[in-house]
């Protein structure tokens, strides 16, 4: 589904995001991101994948354009960190907006993970209340 | 033992084309057309009730926040409206439409609310009490009752606790559920079946009476005959991937549009029905909201207890409510700041954790669906005023201090520029900030207004009655026929107007 560049800006950016250790152990690799991005793209509207592509696209180029940066996937650990940083946190509206985007989707597939999920304390229980006094 | 979809038709159910009569059709089973459906056939009247997406049952409802979006939500949940910031915005597509998966808050709006449609909006006969017997016969139908003690849970305890703390009034929750068990999926589905949304409440009630409900039907325009509406035509279409299937065509003398305030207008404006005057799509109003994610020493443990359970309606003649909100952690998550480290350990401090929001009623706020270019998903505008944007800020102040008066350690605000999260003694930066649409990301899922009411035909797209200017038999059940905001969250009102639509309808027969 998704071009090889767009691949490796979905794993570097979730890596990115979600680093391995910590207060979660798994990485956003270690939890399935692209596997779950690949899926979550295959059941959306011709549109919207072409968006979500577009998104990643943006990504990838957007280091060079707004901050004088290789491409996001050039990048090595720290800058990737900085580039979304500066994303995150950049006067211009459309880049936050871009950085959110990005993070709801990859927080999305990462959360789906049963490891993961179950570190953030998510376990459906249907009744929660039954048997309290 | 029976299920509530019995005699329901779905995708695998339509193997050719599909041509069917009947003395009213109705288009979309959301809150507006399955009371109108039910109504109608109640009434005596031979009923087809369509609706694009399919039926989903409890065991079909899937706790992972991704799965649920992509498949209940339409455009997978992406959906936005576009002016001064990106807003998104979420409509379902199933049976039951919105009620499947929201909140089921079930609020009457109050009579200043409707007075003020009355006196500004030229609605006359809608005034305060004119909805009072629809609102109790819905209220019946769908169970409505206050949020029960024993669901509450400590998410929902410590909103209470902190509006007592400062004075400011607080209540449980009204909705629309029977045996609610505390579960707090609400947002993904009652895999409990105790939401009584539309497809529950009312759908079998339709196939009891003999109406025919038939969902993967798509209603792409109004048959007519001259100013006439005579049916609708459409196609059968494939769950999930909306691909086309078998052509529709029903015949009846009666068509209500309930497809929605965004599809509606444009299912007018393809046929060429109410349209004369321009207003079908404009006067898209919203109740754009933003939450705070209160952070206390103790455990919360907010996976549990009535989503929204609790709410205060004490500044609803400032323009605003505050409420509890829950959502799947991976929703809730886009109000986190940062990403990394300092993500991960919010992730983790779920369990002490507490989101409250505020919607306004945005009165200054306004926007436009049209039709797009290429496919079939509208193109929404909206802007979102700055003095809308100033209410949701106080709002943001107000369910901070809430947070405080309860014990809580910080708030994360999610504004840009403000600090995340904030202590007690920071909150003058989140009272000091200049809050526009562009500083926050303001979700707005109560939508209105683009076929509204009014007695004038020049400047509103159906009377008080729903029924559309400049068509004969076309009427319009959903939110589109709000001339202005209820104040409170639409679904109730939306449902009290759409049965009293239908009984226009029977007694113009």
């Amino acid at each position: 589904m998704l071009t090889s560049i767009e691949q490796r800006v979905v794993v570097a950016a979730s890596d990115a995001m979600f680093p391995r250790g910590g207060a979660i152990a798994q990485s956003g690799s270690d939890a399935g991101v692209l596997a779950y991005f690949e899926g979550m793209l295959g059941e959306m509207s011709p549109k919207n994948r072409a968006l979500v592509r577009l998104l990643l696209v943006f990504i990838q180029l957007a280091p060079p354009v707004f901050f004088l940066r290789a491409p996001f996937t050039w990048q090595g650990d720290e800058a990737r960190v900085a580039t979304l940083e500066s994303l995150a946190t950049s006067e211009i509206y459309f880049l936050r907006i871009t950085f959110q985007s990005l993070r709801t989707l990859i927080s999305i597939a990462y959360l789906a993970d049963a490891d993961v999920a179950a570190q953030v304390g998510a376990a459906p229980n249907l009744s929660p209340f039954e048997g309290r006094a | 033992m029976s299920h509530p979809h019995d005699g329901v038709l779905g995708f695998s159910d339509h193997k050719a084309d599909i041509r069917l009569s009947a003395d009213a059709v109705v288009v979309g089973s959301g809150p507006g057309g399955a009371v109108a459906a039910r109504e109608l056939a109640v009434r005596g009247l031979d009923v087809i009730l369509v609706e694009e997406g399919p039926a989903f049952s409890t065991a079909d409802f899937r706790v992972e926040a991704g799965a649920t979006m992509r498949r209940v939500f339409r455009e997978s949940c992406t959906r936005v409206m576009q002016g001064n910031g990106f807003f998104p915005t979420m409509q379902a597509i199933g049976l039951g439409g919105g009620s499947l998966v929201n909140s089921a808050i079930s609020i009457r709006a109050p009579g200043w609310a409707l007075d003020k449609w009355a006196s500004e909006h030229d609605t006359p006969q809608l005034g305060a009490g004119s909805l009072d017997d629809d609102y109790a016969a819905v209220e019946e139908v769908f169970g409505v009752g206050p949020t029960p003690d024993a669901v509450m849970g400590e998410r929902n305890l410590v909103f209470k606790r902190g509006c007592d703390a400062l004075g400011i009034s607080s209540e449980p929750t009204p909705r629309n559920v029977r045996g609610c068990k505390g579960s707090a999926e609400c947002f993904t589905g009652c895999r409990n079946g105790a939401k009584q949304s539309a497809d529950v409440a009312c759908v079998p009630d339709v196939v009891s009476r003999g109406g025919r409900v038939l969902t993967s039907v798509r209603v792409d325009g109004v048959k007519r005959d001259g100013a006439r509406a005579t049916g609708v035509v459409g196609w059968v279409v494939e769950p999930f991937t909306g691909r086309r299937a078998h052509r529709v065509e029903i015949d009846a003398p009666v068509v209500v549009l309930a497809a929605g305030c965004m599809a509606t207008p444009l299912i007018m404006r393809r046929s060429g029905l109410g349209v004369s005057n321009g207003h079908a799509g404009r006067h898209l109003r919203a109740h754009p909201g933003l939450a705070v994610c209160a952070l206390f020493d103790h455990v919360i443990n907010p996976f549990e207890g009535a989503t929204q359970g609790y709410h205060s309606l004490h500044f609803l003649e400032q323009g605003m409510k505050l409420e509890v909100l829950w959502g799947p952690p991976a929703i809730l998550a886009v109000r986190f700041p940062g990403f990394g480290e300092p993500l991960k350990r919010h992730l983790v401090a779920f369990d002490r954790m507490a989101p409250f929001d505020v919607f306004t009623h945005a009165p200054h706020s306004e926007g436009e669906v049209r039709a797009a270019p290429f496919g079939d998903d509208p193109v929404i505008s909206y802007h979102l005023d700055d003095r809308d944007a100033g209410t949701l800020q106080r709002g943001l102040v107000i369910l901070s201090e809430i947070a405080f008066a309860a014990g809580a350690r910080a708030v994360l605000p999610g504004v840009h520029g403000v600090p995340d999260p904030i202590t007690r003694d920071q909150l003058h930066l989140l009272r000091d900030a200049r809050v526009t649409a562009k500083e926050v990301t303001a979700g707005a899922n109560h939508v209105f207004g683009t076929t509204r009411m009014g007695q004038n035909p020049r400047n509103s797209v159906c009377d008080e009655w729903g029924r559309v200017h400049d068509a004969r038999g076309l009427y319009v059940a959903d939110t589109g026929t709000f001339p202005g905001s209820p104040a409170v969250n639409p679904m109730l009102t939306c449902m009290a107007l759409a049965r009293r639509t239908a009984r226009r309808v029977a007694d113009d027969r």
